[in-house]
Formats: structure tokens, sequence, C-alpha cells
């Protein structure tokens, strides 16, 4: 059994170093390109949104390099990401792409069922699949806040020169980071990378901030969002998400009445599904402290449409510069590039 | 007190059971009108029956009445939700329109009796009253007419020639100012409609899940596979399907492909999808269900 998963900004990079702590078989998906997009969108029903038909290229182009097993979550709605590994499955059988799916349901006897899967492939005890999580776990945290940093330096850099040497830099750790055996590795080259990046600090004297909220996918995948973040940086402007992998995971396993569950009150006290609360929460949370507020979001996505209203609004009020960016796989680079070069050109003029 | 009940999205399936009760409470209802384009209100993506609502939602503001009835809709029963948009619609009303009248929202999740005695507290009723009013309501209900069967659904309008199967979210089928009164036009053209509205819940829902081994957990989609599979099972009885979609729908975008697999693999019978926004003209409608009804009619001589 071959296993495959999707591409999801950091989480391909863990998923790959704990298949290779676990000894079990697998293939990393190829790198998101418009290629995956036309592929997913061919065998995908034509209204879903964006992030299933990214998905589904990933299983398909990994189908194609010898993968046999989809890994996928499970879920309950009323988010269209709870039919996922339906559709997905749909499609793999209507067009007979040879390719099984494992669905991994989020309650108790799902996570019982993938362990001794686990168990079964990897022929490994128990306590040897669980002692990678605590250095997994570390490794997410670290992996965000390497992100965070490298984007820091990249926006006060104004040099084309110094520019194309940092570039050759983030990919020569982009690939040490995809070919870690173990998390201790991954740790070490986060710390050295860490350290490194700060030769490259450059001269820009003004830098804004911008906050980036909205569906989850879109927010963190950063082939997904034509890697929004770079460009910011690169005009100078330095950005967080409201969304990333190791504030998910701390955010289901400590709960906490503070932060953006108190600032989504007054305008969706409960959840509605998908990401909405926390796309109106974080962009209240940051209105006063950022120059903008940027809401990434595939076309169609029910929650974030919600949002979207309540954030127009919001943005009146508060008063602050707000863009929302709809994606879908027909968007066009350069219109996009122009839309945040129109937002810069906001931010410089307000300051 | 008066009251203003909002006709739209979910009062095509629960509508006729708040008046009842909020009659029975001794209140006045008044309805709300569709008063002309309203998209500037809520933003340009949502979808045609979330605008629906903000423009009947802002004539209510300006009719005089004390409360503006909205509940919050989350799930029609066991694994049967309703959409985002629709659970969070509210909130939208609260931030587009500032509604200087407030709302009365409470929550359904499948259960009329605590739905019914939340409102009556919502309105500082005695508990003595909400009973009585709840007893009746529940009671109307009880006794509401359905047919549950294909064969009683048509004998309703015996001189047609040929019965269609109209899919789609009740908002949708039933609203004619969003889908332009199809169900005249059609009959019009000598066809008879079968809608959901004939049928109730729980034998749609169970319909649904006796035939597809993977149902969508939307109660819509439960409505909409479970009225396929019902007249499956009296296939020579129907000619056709037609599935009314609004523009940008979600739930729509699985709910759909899956159904016309479905049909397509029983029966092969001819199944048009058409999708609706705001704009939609009439002509092309007309166009499209004529082109429809005259592939249906050169079936059934063939």
């Amino acid at each position: 059994m071959i296993l495959t998963f999707p591409n999801f900004g950091n989480l391909s990079v863990l998923l790959s170093v704990l298949m290779r702590e676990w000894g079990v078989p697998f293939i990393m998906p190829p790198k998101t390109t418009k290629n995956t997009v036309s592929l997913g969108s061919r065998y995908a029903p034509a209204d879903a949104c964006l992030p299933l038909k990214i998905i589904l290229g990933n299983f398909l182009e990994a189908s194609n390099k010898g993968a046999d097993t989809a890994v996928f979550l499970g879920g309950v709605g009323p988010c269209l990401f709870g039919c996922f590994s339906q559709m997905i499955e749909l499609a793999f059988i209507e067009n007979s792409i040879p390719i099984n799916m494992l669905r991994v349901e989020p309650n108790k006897d799902g996570l019982k069922h993938t362990l001794s899967l686990i168990k079964k492939e990897s022929g490994k005890s128990l306590s040897e699949i669980a002692s990678p999580i605590f250095d997994g776990a570390k490794s997410c945290h670290m992996l965000d806040k390497l992100e965070n940093r490298l984007l820091l330096v990249r926006s006060t850099i104004e040099n084309e020169t110094e520019r194309k040497e940092f570039n050759a830099f983030e990919e020569d750790v982009n690939t040490l980071l995809n070919n870690a055996e173990s998390f201790r590795e991954l740790l070490n080259i986060i710390e050295s990378s860490y350290k490194k990046a700060e030769s490259f600090i450059g001269e820009r004297q003004k830098i804004f901030a911008v906050g980036i909220v909205g569906d989850i996918y879109t927010t963190i995948d950063s082939d997904a969002n034509y890697n929004l973040q770079k460009q910011l940086a690169n005009m100078g402007a330095y950005s967080e998400r409201s969304m990333t992998i190791s504030k998910w995971f701390k955010d289901k396993l400590v709960y906490t009445p503070f932060g953006w569950r108190w600032y989504s009150k007054p305008h969706i006290p409960k959840g509605i599904g998908g990401f909405a609360r926390q796309t109106v929460g974080y962009a209240s949370m940051w209105s006063n402290t950022v120059d903008g507020i940027i809401q990434v979001h595939p076309l169609n996505c029910m929650p974030e449409v919600a949002a979207n209203t309540v954030l127009s609004n919001m943005s009146r009020e508060y008063d602050f510069p707000f863009l929302s960016l709809v994606l879908d796989e027909l968007s066009g680079t350069s219109g996009y590039v122009t839309r945040i070069e129109a937002f810069y050109d906001l931010l410089e003029a307000k300051s | 007190m008066k009251i203003g009940i909002i006709k739209a999205l979910y009062y095509y399936e629960y509508g006729d059971l708040w008046t009842y009760f909020l009659t029975n409470l001794g209140h006045d209802c008044v309805f709300s009108e569709h008063n002309g384009n309203s998209s500037y209100l809520c933003g340009d993506e949502a979808c045609l029956p979330i605008k629906m609502y903000h423009s009947h939602a802002q004539s209510l503001i300006s009719s005089g009445a004390d409360f503006i009835f909205s509940p919050k809709i989350i799930k029609c029963g066991k694994s049967s939700f309703t959409c985002p948009k629709v659970i969070g619609v509210n909130e939208m009303l609260q931030a587009s329109l500032k509604p200087v009248i407030p709302l009365i929202s409470p929550e359904f999740t499948g259960d009329f009796k605590s739905f019914f005695a939340n409102t009556g507290l919502l309105l500082n009723e005695n508990a003595v009253n909400i009973k009585s009013a709840l007893n009746k309501t529940l009671l109307y209900n009880d006794r509401k007419v359905v047919f549950n069967s294909v064969s009683k659904a048509k004998n309703d309008d015996n001189d047609f020639q040929h019965t269609v199967c109209l899919l789609g979210h009740k908002y949708v089928v039933d609203d004619k100012s969003i889908n332009m009164d199809i169900k005249d036009k059609l009959r019009r053209l000598g066809i008879r409609c079968i809608t959901s509205t004939y049928f109730d819940n729980t034998f749609l829902t169970s319909a649904a899940s006796r035939a597809l081994s993977v149902t969508p957990f939307w109660i819509t989609g439960k409505q909409a596979t479970g009225l396929a599979a019902a007249c499956e099972t009296k296939a020579d009885e129907i000619d056709g399907y037609i599935y009314l979609s609004a523009f940008g729908c979600g739930p729509d975008s699985f709910i759909v492909p899956l159904t016309k697999k479905y049909v397509g693999i029983l029966s092969g019978k001819p199944f048009m999808e058409i999708s609706l926004d705001e704009h939609t003209a009439a002509t092309g409608l007309d166009t499209r269900l004529e082109a429809f009804i005259d592939m249906i009619k050169d079936r059934v001589t063939v």
C-alpha cells in the first residue's frame, strides 16, 4: 500500500517526515501548478469550490507516479468540506482511476481503525508509533515561526540582486525540509535557517503590516493563493495569517474564550460552519494594529460569503482598508497582481 | 403586537406553522414583499435566495411592525443541515441593514416543541398561552395533507398528458419571484409538475437513504434525492426531470451531479438543470422549457 496525501502548506513536509519515521511507503504529491488545477477541474463537479479541484489534482498526479491509496479526512457538515472525500471517491470510481480512498473519520472508531492500519504497514509497536509525536508538534510550531521569519526578512529587501540571492536561499531551505529524514533533523534545519536568514536583512525603511483572513485552505496553501504573502513581502508589506497549522491544532487542544472568540461575539456569536467566525474574529482583533486586511476565499465558499458581508461593513465602521480576493480555477495571475498592487497603493496613500 | 414574517428561504418549508402559532398567541402577522433588486445590500457573491431575504427584510423595516421574526434554521433533523449562508443570514442582516426593529431569532434544530417554546419566551408570553398555542400548532401540523405517493400526487390535476418532476430547494421551486412562475409556464404548455410539497420530509429522507449509499448531509439534498427516488419507483408515470438551482449554491454543486447520475443510470430520462440568478431573462427560460417539452413529446410518440 503506497500512501499519498494532498498538498496543504507546511503539512506536506510534516506528513512526509512522519511517514519516513514510521517507515510507511508513500509518494509526496508534486507541487501544485496550473496543470494540477486543470486536471482536477476535469473530473470534479463544475460548481465545486477550488480546494476540491486542487486536492483531486494532487491525488491524480500522485497516482500517475505510483500511489495507490489516497488519505483524506472524512467530515460532517454543513460546509462542503465534509463531502470532499465522497466526491473524490465518486470521481475515482466513475473514471476508473486505479487509486483507493482511505477515509480517516474524526471520531474514536476512525482513529482506532487508522492506527491499526499504520501498525500493520510499518510493523512497529504502539509506543514506537507514538514517539515522534512530541518532536512533530514542536516542528509544526517551529515551521510556522520560520515561515514568518523568512517573510519578514523578505519584506526588508529592496534591492533586486539581494532578492535573487534570497530566493535561491529559500529554495535550498525548501529542498532540505522536503528531504528531512526525521523530526530531529527537521528541527536542526529550521534552527540553522532561522540564523542564516538574518544575514539577508535589507535596508527598506517603511514596511506595512497586513492581516490575511479567510477560508483555511486558500490562506494556508501558498500555491492555491498565487503566493500572495510573498508578493506582498516583495512590495514591502509583512503579512500574518489568521489560520496556520499550529494555530489550528492549538485551538483544538485548548479551548479559550479569549482571542478571536471574544472579538467575534458581537458579529457572529455562534459558529455557522467553516471558518467564518475565525475570519471575523481575527479581522476585528487586528483592526487597530494592522494597516489593512485581505480576505482570501474560493468562489462559492458559503461561510466566507456570510463573513464577507460582515467584514465589508466592519471595514467601513472601524475604518481600515479591506480587499476581498476570490479564487477559482479561471483566475489569471495578472488580474490578481493588479489588485494587490492597487491595495498596496491604498496603504501608501493612507499612511 | 404586530410581527413581521419574512416570506423567503425557510418560510416555504415551515411558514404556515409560524403564522399559525403567532396568530394563536394573539399577535397580528404582517408579511413582507419583494420590492426590487437588493444585491447592493448583501454583496454580489451571495446566491439569489439570500438576496431575496435581504430585500424582503428591507420591506418589513418600513412597515411599522414591532418585531421581525427571522429564525435561525440550523438543522431540520438528524444530519440534515441547512447551508452555512442560511445559518448566518441573521448576522448578515444585522451587518448590512442595521435594522431599527429588533429581530426575533429562535434556533431550530429539528424539534418543534423547543423551537416554539423559545419563540414564546422571547416574546415574553406566559407558559399557559405558549402551551396551548403549541398544542394547536402541532395538531395542525399532523393534519396537513400530504400524498406521499406519486400516483396520488398526479391525480391532483387530471387532464394533462405529461408529467415532469421539479427538483430543487423549496425556496427556489415555490418562490415565484425567483423562478418567474415556472409552474404556471409549464401548466400552459400542458405539463403537470410534481414537487416535494406533495411529500413529507420523513418519507423523502428514508427514500433517499434506501436508494443511495451516500446521501448528502443537507436537508435540501435529502429532499431532492428522495424525490427522484420516489419518482423512479413509478418510472412510467414521469416523463422528465428539471432541476432548478440558484447560481452559486454550494450544496447543489454536489447534489446535482449525484441526482443526475442516479436518474440517468436508472431510467435514462431527460434531465435538465436550470441555473437562476438575478440576470435571468424570461425569454431565455421560455426557450429552454419549450425545447425540453418538445424533446419529451417526441420521445413519447417514438
